[in-house]
């Protein structure tokens, strides 16, 4: 089964405040798959719709037309909704809670006992290098750290899909590796990720299938070994960025058809 | 309904931190002790005028309480995005909503429950007599702010906080008109346009008025003994109407 499968997905926006009343079509029949196990990176441009294809698959938006499945489940329902953790974009927590306390009540919401709550908040903030923050207020925590702790509390019921929506948005170079290494000991403890990206040597390094899409729609997918040429362990000692060319040349030529 | 209290201990919890309502709390205190020297200003105090004054705050400072409660529960979420990864987690939108009402209810009860017990205290160092109409009083008075949060709550669906305020105090307004200003106004009947609000569409409003019993709690008349009953089940008739169908309408939110 797919950890995400999407087909002909439409999705669109009707503006009811700016001067234009066109409507603004964000995805324009949206096809792709996620097997379960494999990291998909999911690029574009900005405004490519990225984050609206995210939404749908989270719930926090509904599809115009079209299908978007979670392990099977209808993206938004109950169902697909225990099946993932989800990263925002820009990721605010409340200020005043301390770290274990917020993870506490975002565990209460799987239905999780005190015990298994209190394994899992201990885990996941190890997991990303927090174990000794718990009874820290997030007010304190840095940007890098507060997107650590999105990654621990989209990691709190121990969902098989993780969704991260720009995870290394808005971090310094330091903040950027830390989360990038989570992604990576998180890869291999088997998970399906599913992250969109502007950084392209960042998907380079992490992804084994790429997604690049502009305009509401998919230009290309295809394994990253397929697309350079090169095998895995090049892919990550290389020091061209080949995906950026290949990025580049495809929006490129979107844009001037 | 076990996710809707996860959110209402989340949205307590938050309420508790927020300064604004610990400087409210401490306003209403001291207006209620202003009670107790109102006789400074050469008026004779006694147990009517104490429960006047009282009530009269109580119902005051909880309405403000209120609108500083629920005016801005959802929009500053859906703003701030904290809601974000709360809906990405296996709760449904209604029951989201029916945790921050119980969230803020509870802090309201603790806000009116102290001061009522206040002015009962008060009532009983001045006359040494209990006045369990207080209360009575004080749980409608909890009921109407009910009904307004949950206005309050389906209107930040879609409204901005400030068009949300105005639609909530003209709803207030109207509920409040009384019977007698009604039909004073019937009689005199020029306006169609008056006539036709108060005939037409303020039946279809929540009537505010009839969780006022102050009056009768001043001058102690007696209620007929199924008034407050009745009087309850019609506030918790409007708040589950209301919040069902914020959550319908919440349902459809795109975020």
């Amino acid at each position: 089964m797919n950890g995400i499968l999407i087909e002909n997905l439409v999705k669109t926006f009707h503006p009811t405040s700016s001067r234009s009343k066109e409507p603004i079509k964000a995805l324009q029949g949206l096809n792709l798959k996620v097997a379960k196990g494999e990291i998909f990176g999911f690029i574009g441009p900005n405004g490519a719709g990225k984050t609206t294809a995210i939404k749908i698959l989270v719930g926090l938006i509904r599809p115009t037309s079209g299908k978007a499945l979670i392990f099977g489940e209808p993206a938004g329902s109950l169902e697909a909704r225990r099946q993932f953790g989800y990263l925002s974009e820009i990721s605010y927590y409340y200020p005043f809670m301390e770290a274990g306390e917020l993870l506490d009540y975002y565990a209460r919401l799987f239905d999780l006992d005190f015990q298994t709550r209190e394994q899992r908040i201990k885990l996941v903030l190890e997991e990303v290098g927090l174990a000794e923050w718990r009874n820290q207020r997030l007010s304190d925590f840095s940007k890098g750290m507060q997107q650590r702790f999105g990654i621990a509390q989209a990691l709190i019921s121990d969902p098989p899909l993780l969704i991260l929506d720009e995870p290394t948005s808005g971090l310094d170079p330091i903040g950027q590796k830390e989360v990038k290494n989570i992604i990576l000991k998180l890869k291999d403890k088997g998970y399906t990720i599913f992250f969109s990206s502007h950084k392209l040597t960042e998907v380079e390094n992490i992804c084994d299938n790429i997604g690049i899409i502009n305009r509401g729609q998919m230009l290309l997918v295809d394994k990253l070994e397929n697309l350079l040429g090169i095998s895995k362990e090049q892919i990550r000692n290389s020091q061209n960025n080949t995906l950026e060319q290949i990025f580049f040349d495809l929006i490129t030529k979107a844009r001037e058809e | 309904m076990n996710h809707a209290l996860v959110i209402a201990r989340l949205t307590w919890a938050e309420n508790v931190r927020r300064k604004v309502f610990y400087f409210l709390f401490f306003l209403t205190l001291l207006f209620l002790a202003g009670g107790r020297v109102l006789n400074v200003f050469g008026m004779a105090i006694n147990s009517r005028l104490l429960k006047d004054f009282g009530l009269s705050g109580i119902s005051l400072f909880a309405l403000l309480f209120t609108f500083a409660l629920f005016l801005q529960a959802l929009s500053r979420e859906i703003e701030q995005k904290t809601i974000y990864p709360i809906l990405a987690k296996p709760i449904s939108r209604l029951e989201y909503l029916w945790g921050k009402f119980l969230g803020n209810m509870a802090v309201l009860g603790v806000f009116v429950l102290v001061l009522a017990v206040t002015l009962e205290l008060m009532l009983f160092t001045l006359v040494k007599a209990w006045f369990p109409m207080v209360f009575s009083a004080v749980l409608l008075v909890y009921l109407e702010c009910g009904v307004l949060g949950a206005l309050m709550l389906l209107f930040s669906v879609y409204l901005s906080y400030p068009v949300n305020l105005s639609l909530t105090l003209l709803i207030y307004i109207i509920g409040n008109l009384s019977s007698a200003y009604i039909k004073m106004v019937i009689d005199k009947g020029n306006d169609p346009v008056l006539r036709f609000l108060v005939e037409t569409i303020k039946p279809w409003f929540p009537q505010f008025e009839l969780f006022h019993i102050k009056n009768a709690v001043v001058h102690d008349y007696i209620l007929a003994p199924q008034y407050l009953p009745l009087a309850v089940l019609y506030g918790l008739f409007y708040i589950i109407l209301l919040m069902q169908i914020a959550g319908i309408c919440f349902k459809k939110k795109e975020l």
